[in-house]
């Protein structure tokens, strides 16, 4: 099956599937030429990873960082609070005040 | 910017009130200022046909920031202009006074009631109640709506229940109403601090002044700080577990869509909970994230409707101001069809982005100058004004 998703800014990491997303379908980027192929299944809506994100890279969303990589995290994977935590707000990150 | 050129959405008809400012309702308030008074004024607002009642259910025992910040938010309720006349009712003469100078001075029909003067006959302070009440409504009914533009307008921005095409669409369609309402000579409120976390540097670059950006990262930090100095993990608060459900991840996430409510145009200040902004402009007030904390700090502020999208669905309105629904998620607008009062879902797929703009500003102007919200015709919701600490 072959499934939208939407990146809004270049360069993202993570995109969002329009409908739930199987194993083994393809993933087509909303207005871009590029294909992807889906390692796992992903609840509609939820994120997408665009390209392979090594474990504590930051993680980026419409240009901004939405949190890093706890673990690496392959094309076309689910992206979720599984693999995805937060940078802030966080007492080992600490804030800036 | 995107240019908008019918004539017909610069203007709306609205209650110019005694103050000057504009109303977008001319409802009777009742405004009960003391919990040992509450039970009297819903009993007085049923004997009244279209009364609408807001509690504060504290009282002598606040002190310190919650003492300031009650009495400027009941201040600000009291003012609002979608209200023609305000009946106040408290337990105690002198925190009634507080209250009603404020109208005196506005010029704003009012009546004020205490327990005090009644002997603590509750009968006795419910026949005033209803005989003051009624001559306030004979005297508000003979207002009636004229043209006003659209500088008139304060409007709030808010989300609630969000999930991801809350900021892949609405949001950023909301900040597009911001952007259009600014620039026109109006005003526009966001909240919800907390969602400013990680776009604060964009938000602070966007600031009238060095001062004011700083503000603007002062309180996302100290807010922060709160939940890190709590030992509290952000994940599972907020985001809360039905926006990780829906597919949201982390504050930031969250927080990236949110904070596009606020378009593009510059950032004038940053208020208090429930402080009226000194200017038009768009404003963001530091605030809680909950949305009727949220929404009674922008009816306090003087805001006289409120724009809030939803993912999954959030029944709220605030009593003062119509609270106009939005979603891009095409199951909820289905699903909730008595609740929803627009559905921009066609743009998660690519359709006419300015159309739809236009649709809602019309949307908007029709609500302001008289159309229902679900939310008004349901009244699935209050004012609650946020506490800071403990009671006396």
């Amino acid at each position: 099956m072959i499934v939208v998703a939407i990146s809004l800014s270049d360069g993202d990491d993570v995109g969002n599937v329009l409908e739930k997303v199987r194993t083994g379908d393809e993933i087509t980027i909303l207005g871009k030429s590029k294909k992807i192929l889906a390692n796992s299944d992903i609840p509609k809506h939820h994120k997408v990873s665009l390209r392979s994100i090594p474990e504590g890279s930051i993680v980026t969303r419409d240009g901004f960082p939405i949190g890093f990589a706890s673990s690496d995290i392959n094309e076309g994977s689910h992206v979720h609070i599984h693999n995805l935590k937060s940078l802030r707000a966080s007492s080992k990150q600490g804030a800036q005040l | 910017m995107t240019f908008i050129s019918s004539p017909e959405l610069n203007n709306f008809r609205g209650y110019i009130q005694n103050d000057g400012k504009v109303g977008v309702r001319n409802d009777f308030l009742i405004l009960n200022i003391t919990g040992l008074t509450e039970a009297i004024a819903y009993r007085i607002g049923s004997g009244l046909n279209g009364a609408k009642v807001i509690s504060f259910p504290y009282g002598l025992g606040l002190f310190g920031k919650d003492a300031d910040i009650s009495l400027m938010v009941l201040r600000g309720l009291a003012l609002n202009p979608n209200s023609g006349a305000v009946l106040v009712l408290s337990a105690d003469r002198n925190r009634l006074e507080e209250i009603i100078q404020t109208l005196e001075i506005a010029g704003k029909p009012f009546k004020g009631i205490a327990l005090d003067e009644t002997g603590h006959d509750s009968l006795k302070m419910i026949n005033m109640g209803l005989k003051a009440g009624a001559k306030l409504i004979r005297q508000l009914s003979k207002h009636s709506r004229n043209l006003v533009e659209l500088s008139s307008l304060c409007l709030g921005v808010e989300c609630g229940h969000s999930d991801p095409t809350s900021g892949i669409v609405s949001n950023p369609l909301i900040g597009k109403i911001t952007d259009r309402i600014v620039n026109a000579g109006g005003t526009v409120i966001m909240g919800e601090t907390l969602e400013w976390l990680g776009v604060e540097d964009k938000l602070s670059a966007r600031a009238v002044s060095k001062k004011i950006g700083q503000d603007i990262k002062n309180a996302v930090f100290r807010r922060e700080n709160l939940a890190i100095k709590s030992g509290i993990d952000l994940l599972g608060k907020n985001p809360h577990r039905r926006n990780i459900e829906e597919g949201l991840t982390t504050i930031e996430e969250k927080a990236s869509g949110s904070a596009s409510k606020s378009g593009s145009v510059v950032i004038s200040g940053v208020l208090e909970y429930g402080e009226a902004p000194k200017s038009p402009g768009l404003w963001l007030m530091d605030a809680a994230s909950y949305t009727p904390e949220s929404l009674t700090g922008f009816a306090a502020s003087g805001a006289q409707m409120t724009i809030l999208s939803t993912g999954s669905g959030n029944c709220y309105t605030s009593k003062l101001m119509p609270t106009f629904q939005l979603t891009a998620n095409s199951e909820t607008a289905k699903r909730l069809d008595c609740q929803i009062d627009f559905d921009c879902s066609s743009l998660m797929l690519g359709g006419d982005k300015i159309k739809v703009e236009e649709d809602l500003l019309k949307e908007i102007l029709s609500i302001a100058s008289g159309m229902f919200c679900y939310g008004e015709i349901l009244g699935d919701g209050g004012e609650t004004i946020s506490r800071y600490g403990e009671s006396l």
